[in-house]
């Protein structure tokens, strides 16, 4: 439970720097590819129900900040968190690399899904191309930074916590 | 994982889903609320992170200036230093350079044979500082309300200057102050003592009729980019008069600066260097100039440096004789006849008016410079 809250107050922080940042500097794309890199986290919650009933909220915010066809990220996160939910484990988020890659694959997973209900939908694009280089470049931004914070934060735990040796 | 869990767990999927399949379904009006509801909660963390990121550009914005102006100020302060490190340099190759001369000429002509001491200047002058009397006081005492007053005293009139409507200075001969003796307000020339009177002296300004004296032009060079490095070049010297068509706009007029010479609006116009005093002083700036055809010389209208209606105190250069001179030279092998033969030819506590430079007809030249002029 707390890590649901911990995750939905990320989420919300999250998406709040994307869109920040989206008019301040435009290295985030409208897509909330931030919050694309707690998806993996949220797929290994233990209540799979409740992760993604999770997951559609985030894409309900997701879907309130990006003016793009309603309903479609909310479909989106739901399914990369469904997809998620089969393939990875805990111990996959153990690890700055690992988290990386997961986060990397979460992303391009999600701009698959986007760029195609995109195009289901019928919305135009200028080019889809353009759309997955946007979408590529954002989500590499935010799984690197997901990977220094995963490191840091272990690094953090090992450093107050004190090892515990295995119980004999 | 069980089946029921698997079955709950589809079903909420099988829910997130058609909900979002109506979501996309449905009509604008009837999803944006919800959005709108998402966004307002959204919107004070955009704010507040807003204000961040606004506080932070500011305060590194304020750290940059900071620091620019830090290593601005450094950089005026090593330009100083450079500037005052090529004065110095220049001094010393000035020194230099007539060390070398004299060098040149004692192995030209020889050392001396005897012990060379060096005197000190015999005249040295000193300014005096005296403010220019109002009209109102200017009309009391021609009223001779305190000449009155002062005759009970032994005081009389004719030890007062009150030369028509020439303005008066409150100093006189008490003070050493002469005829002739030139009148600055800092650097810049205002006129001339015309007539100097016990405690009083009338002054002419540069601008009065009759008033004429030696000028040049100089040409401003700048050497370097600061200004210790400005460098002046004087020209051909002229001469500068007040005109009576030219008083009433407050202009003098420099003469007898030939139509060869370049000349500028808004050069100035200074005082020949080693002339009245050591330094050249500024009468003003050339507010026109013209040439006529044919002519030989220029005509030149000067706006003095100094508002004369507006000065209130001006400086009056006394040339003094040097009371230790005879005092500091211990070996002299002569002495001259009496101190009052050095005194009476140089006349700066002399009474009498001395003769103005039969050049200038009433320059600004101090009285030891007129008879070695002349």
């Amino acid at each position: 439970m707390i890590r649901s809250v911990g995750l939905l107050i990320a989420a919300y922080v999250l998406i709040v720097i994307e869109t920040s940042l989206q008019t301040e500097t435009g290295l985030a794309t409208p897509y909330g590819s931030f919050v694309w890199m707690l998806l993996p986290w949220l797929a290994t919650q233990p209540s799979r129900s409740g992760s993604i009933l999770a997951a559609g909220v985030y894409g309900l915010m997701i879907d309130a900040v990006s003016n793009h066809h309603p309903g479609l990220m909310i479909a989106a996160t739901i399914l990369v968190t469904c997809i998620l939910q089969r393939i990875i484990t805990p111990k996959f988020l153990e690890t700055g690399p690992r988290v990386f890659v997961v986060s990397s694959g979460c992303a391009g997973l999600m701009a698959m899904l986007v760029a195609t209900f995109s195009m289901l939908a019928g919305i135009s694009f200028t080019s889809p191309f353009e759309l997955l280089a946007g979408i590529a470049t954002s989500s590499a931004f935010a799984a690197l930074l997901t990977m220094f914070g995963v490191s840091v934060g272990r690094l953090f735990q090992r450093a107050i916590l004190p090892a515990q040796s295995p119980a004999h | 994982m069980t089946e029921s869990q698997n079955t709950g767990t589809f079903r909420v999927l099988a829910a997130c889903l058609l909900g979002a399949a109506m979501f996309a379904v449905l009509p604008d009006f009837a999803t944006s609320p919800i959005r709108d509801i998402v966004r307002l909660g959204i919107l004070p963390g955009q704010r507040l992170v807003g204000s961040i990121v606004a506080s932070a550009e500011s305060k590194w914005r304020n750290a940059i200036d900071q620091q620019l102006a830090d290593q601005q100020q450094r950089l005026d302060e090593l330009r100083t230093e450079v500037a005052n490190s090529q004065f110095r340099e220049r001094r010393a190759l000035l020194a230099a350079e007539s060390a070398s001369q004299q060098l040149a000429a004692v192995e030209r002509h020889g050392a001396s044979p005897f012990a060379v001491e060096i005197a000190p200047p015999m005249i040295r002058p000193r300014a005096v500082r005296a403010a220019v009397l109002g009209r109102e006081i200017l009309s009391d005492v021609k009223s001779r309300r305190i000449l009155d007053q002062g005759n009970t005293d032994g005081v009389a009139s004719d030890l007062w200057v009150l030369n028509g409507d020439l303005p008066i200075v409150q100093a006189g001969s008490n003070l050493s102050v002469a005829d002739g003796l030139p009148v600055f307000a800092g650097r810049c020339v205002v006129g001339r003592i015309v007539e100097a009177g016990r405690w009083t002296s009338s002054l002419q300004y540069i601008t009065d009729p009759g008033f004429r004296a030696r000028a040049v032009l100089a040409q401003v060079g700048v050497d370097g980019p600061n200004a210790a490095g400005v460098q002046f070049s004087f020209g051909v010297e002229g001469l500068i008069e007040g005109r009576t068509d030219l008083k009433q706009n407050g202009f003098c007029e420099l003469a007898q600066i030939p139509a060869t010479e370049q000349v500028d609006v808004g050069m100035p116009v200074y005082s020949p260097p080693r002339d009245a005093v050591d330094a050249p002083m500024l009468f003003g700036h050339v507010a026109a100039a013209e040439l006529s055809p044919g002519a030989l010389h220029w005509v030149i209208t000067v706006e003095p440096a100094v508002n004369v209606n507006s000065v209130r105190r001006v400086e009056i250069v006394v040339p003094e004789l040097s009371t230790d001179f005879n005092s500091s030279v211990p070996n002299r092998t002569f002495a001259p006849a009496s101190a009052e033969t050095q005194l009476a030819p140089r006349g700066v506590t002399s009474r009498a008016p001395t003769k103005p430079d039969s050049r200038l007809s009433g320059g600004i030249l101090p009285n030891h410079r007129r008879g070695s002029d002349s």
